[in-house]
């Protein structure tokens, strides 16, 4: 009977704890979230006053408040090796420095890691000591926290300020800083960050086989087909010795990926808009119109042997297919634009210089070419791809904030976030173009190009287009600039950049991203290595799979809500 | 002498030398990795590249070693680690001695909820955020104090303690108790100097997964000084093999060669390697503790 009563007790006891563990996590966000909205219903009152007799503003007296604010501003600490305290160094200083000048306001620099960055942030805003200014890759995370109440709604403030950021408006445009505006109740939650490199990917191959081979570069599909035929027949000779290890054409596990181009030339140019969103939501086009013959194309390839045999074994991260680019053994791959560029001494050419011969390099060329014999790929969108900055709502100070995006926003200091002191960290060349030279100690950029400090620009700018376009080729320590410039250039030919369709929060793409990526990434892999006999019946059954795990759920949420906003017209306004 | 010669029938012959290379290749198996980064260590890069090592390592060179025990970060934060792998299992097994004497004495009131209680904490956690939000109030934030003290008692490894608790006889104690001896001076003379096998195990048990710790210290601290050498071999990692992140941010940071890697890797794993044999006969012995009832 006692024991009855025990294990009664201890089932209810155990139901309790569960429940209230379960809560807590809720309620521990949402309380401090809750005194939050206080607050912030209060400093609205205040901000409705300040709007009406433009009080925020008239705090400027000559620009500059009279008191001195303060500020505190979220900044990536990635630990890398070599790499300056984030929060103290002869960046940081300069934005002090001219923030104080400028402004009469004191910035501190607050430093999250980078490779925890979503789970750093929700702890910071669930215990209130989020800095001022925040950034983050992940929209979701900004809208979780939006609709609990505890991100500051910039809508007015960015009208009301307009007037004393026009770095900020200059820059980023009214298309970057409206573009998460809801649409329906007009609250801006986030500004978006602009990538000023909008170039994708290209294909690269061996320029050294070609010439071996007396090959002209690819120009259509078909001549690149026989390339990798030319290559696969003739491994004896490239490689010699090591002729079993030839791979033609590389690939990884991300398929979609990389073969974007392929698989963009076999989508038609003139799709509609609509059709373009209603199926678009998987970021390699999974259930775009198209993919499956581009997909066909290279099982067919993989089964005559002219890819890479072992793709799908390597998760991402594995080094196995750089190293083997790197030894010399692959003839042609699709990557970013600037692959073989990157890393100075440790790049793909750098390497292929030292392992192969001198005359070994990866050249940019373009052939896959769509159905109307164009060569049309696509870019990245300037907005909606890098960080977006937003302000918990313990941020006491949006004019402030505003006017740090502003500085940081403008062209002497983005010049000097980029490029650094002339002669230490860079040297202006003759055609006006930027170079930048290697940095050691207190100069060195922890972040590519910095970006970690030019919140709202990520790339090369140095404060115009004009030399932005002119120094890309030279931003890249000692590799050829007319090979980047090249690579530079196949990337942008003929691009399209997708278009903003902002139709709200799709309900039913929130929580499964990650399980319709894993799908994707297994229906891309499968259908690869399928017989080329079984490859119909393979794709359908993955893709019936990714369907009904949500695909298809997302397809009609989105068709629905185009519908509600744009009718029965098939392209946007 | 007649024992000696036991009958081993053909069967159970052929069981013992199935189960002895059962065990073989399942050493085999664990112990292949670690010749593979030994090797990847000592190897120059263009053999790394062409993936060529193995179990030997080719172009044999100790520059990697060299760079990481130059390095000051990595030489601080292997004595910091070091040091609060002493200090943190000191801590924990005394606070796990204390915490399972009183709870082997039938006259504790209410030891049977108290138990209960503390099972429970052991199966259920709180989460990211609440746990972060604790740290915060008791202001153990970047204070060194945060890789100390939130983990210093394992309840598991207290449920084993409590286990050999009971295994000693009660008649000890009592002898004891008639001879006027206090509460403290009982579990200091008598069960202390019983227990050194199951102490030596948790010592290890503790030792080891304070020096493999990493996460605490990944939400906790910010202050690099005191950063355990795992976090930094996971920012290492981190910093070279972040794809996605290449991607989205249209850059790479240049990460370390392969055999500096695997050098670092190695750095953090041979002390705990050393310390093992030492301990290994506890260990055996300290596993099996829990499962015999007198």
């Amino acid at each position: 009977m006692k024991k009855k009563v025990l294990s009664v007790l201890l089932a209810c006891a155990m139901t309790i704890s569960l429940a209230a563990c379960g809560n807590s996590a809720d309620t521990a966000a949402p309380a401090p979230a809750d005194t939050a909205s206080e607050t912030k219903t209060e400093e609205a009152a205040p901000a409705e006053e300040a709007v009406e007799e433009s009080g925020a503003l008239a705090e400027l007296v000559d620009g500059k408040f009279a008191d001195t604010r303060h500020i505190t501003v979220e900044i990536y600490d990635r630990n890398n090796d070599g790499g300056t305290d984030p929060t103290n160094n002869m960046y940081t200083d300069y934005i002090k420095k001219g923030m104080l000048d400028k402004y009469n306001v004191e910035v501190e620099y607050v430093a999250v890691p980078r490779w925890t960055e979503v789970e750093e942030i929700n702890n910071l805003l669930a215990g209130g000591t989020a800095p001022d200014i925040c950034v983050t890759y992940s929209y979701p995370t900004v809208l979780t926290y939006a609709n609990m109440g505890g991100i500051v709604d910039l809508k007015d403030y960015a009208e009301e300020f307009k007037s004393v950021t026009p770095n900020l408006w200059d820059f980023i445009g009214e298309e970057g800083i409206y573009w998460d505006k809801d649409p329906k109740t007009g609250s801006l939650w986030a500004i978006e960050g602009r990538r000023v490199e909008t170039q994708k990917s290209v294909t690269f191959v061996r320029q050294d086989w070609l010439d071996k081979l007396g090959l002209k570069a690819p120009t259509t599909t078909e001549e690149f087909h026989d390339m990798l035929v030319a290559f696969k027949d003739n491994a004896s000779e490239l490689l010699g010795a090591d002729a079993s290890k030839m791979v033609p054409f590389s690939i990884s596990y991300d398929v979609g990926w990389r073969a974007t181009n392929l698989i963009a030339s076999f989508q038609d140019p003139k799709m509609t808009d609509k059709e373009r969103y209603v199926n678009g939501f998987d970021d390699r086009y999974a259930t775009q119109n198209g993919t499956k013959e581009a997909v066909q194309l290279l099982n067919k390839w993989y089964n005559e042997g002219l890819l890479w045999k072992d793709f799908p074994l390597y998760p991402s991260g594995d080094s196995t297919e750089d190293d083997m680019i790197k030894a010399g053994y692959v003839g042609c791959f699709e990557h970013n634009w600037d692959y073989v560029f990157r890393n100075g001494e440790d790049s793909i050419n750098s390497n292929l210089r030292r392992n192969v011969g001198e005359d070994a390099k990866f050249v940019a060329i373009d052939p896959f070419e769509d159905k109307n014999g164009g060569h049309s790929k696509w870019m990245y969108s300037a907005f909606g791809t890098d960080r977006k900055i937003f302000f918990p709502s313990t941020n006491d100070e949006p004019l402030a904030s505003f006017l740090y995006l502003d500085f940081i926003s403008s062209p002497e200091v983005l010049k000097y976030l980029q490029a650094g002191d002339e002669g230490v960290t860079h040297e202006v060349l003759e055609s006006g173009a930027i170079q930048l030279i290697a940095a050691t100690g207190d100069p060195i950029q922890n972040s590519g190009k910095n970006i970690d400090y030019t919140l709202t620009c990520n790339g090369t700018w140095y404060g115009d287009e004009k030399t932005a376009a002119l120094s890309l080729a030279y931003g890249y320590g000692d590799q050829d600039p007319e090979l980047v410039d090249g690579a530079s250039k196949a990337a942008q030919a003929e691009g399209m950049y997708p278009k903003n369709v902002n139709v709200g929060e799709i309900s039913a793409e929130a929580e499964v991203g990650d399980t319709l990526t894993a799908k994707r990434d297994e229906m891309f892999d499968n259908a690869v290595v399928a017989s080329e006999a079984d490859f119909d019946s393979v794709w359908d059954s993955y893709m019936a799979d990714y369907l009904s795990a949500g695909g298809q759920a997302i397809m009609d949420e989105r068709a629905e809500k185009w519908a509600e906003y744009f009718g029965d017209s098939d392209m946007l306004p | 002498m007649e024992e000696n010669r036991m009958i081993h029938s053909t069967k159970s012959r052929i069981g013992d030398w199935g189960f002895v290379i059962l065990c073989v290749i399942v050493a085999i198996m664990c112990l292949l990795p670690m010749f593979n980064l030994l090797a990847r260590s000592l190897s120059s890069t263009e053999y790394l590249i062409k993936h060529e090592v193995y179990l030997l390592p080719k172009g044999l060179n100790f520059e990697a070693y060299k760079t990481v025990l130059k390095d000051p970060k990595y030489l601080r934060s292997f004595f910091w680690t070091a040091f609060l792998t002493g200090v943190c299992t000191i801590l924990s097994l005394t606070m796990t001695t204390l915490c399972a004497y009183p709870l082997i004495f039938e006259k504790l009131k209410g030891r049977h909820f108290i138990n209960i209680l503390i099972t429970i904490t052991m199966f259920f956690n709180a989460g990211t955020i609440p746990n972060y939000l604790l740290m915060q109030k008791l202001h153990l934030l970047d204070n060194p104090l945060v890789l100390i003290v939130p983990g210093c008692l394992s309840v598991y490894n207290m449920i084993i303690m409590r286990s050999f608790f009971y295994g000693i006889p009660d008649s000890l104690r009592e002898s004891a108790e008639i001879d006027g001896a206090s509460f403290f001076k009982i579990l200091w003379v008598i069960y202390v100097p019983l227990s050194k096998p199951v102490m030596a195990t948790l010592a290890l048990f503790y030792a080891v997964g304070r020096w493999n710790g990493y996460y605490d210290a990944l939400m906790y601290m910010k202050d690099k000084k005191y950063y355990p050498l795992q976090l930094l071999i996971y920012n290492i990692l981190n910093n070279i093999n972040s794809v996605e992140v290449a991607t989205q941010e249209g850059f790479s940071t240049p990460g370390l060669s392969d055999s500096l890697k695997a050098a670092t890797v190695m750095f953090s794993t041979i002390p705990i390697l050393c310390i093992y044999p030492f301990l290994q006969k506890y260990f055996i012995h300290g596993v099996t503790l829990g499962a015999v009832k007198e």
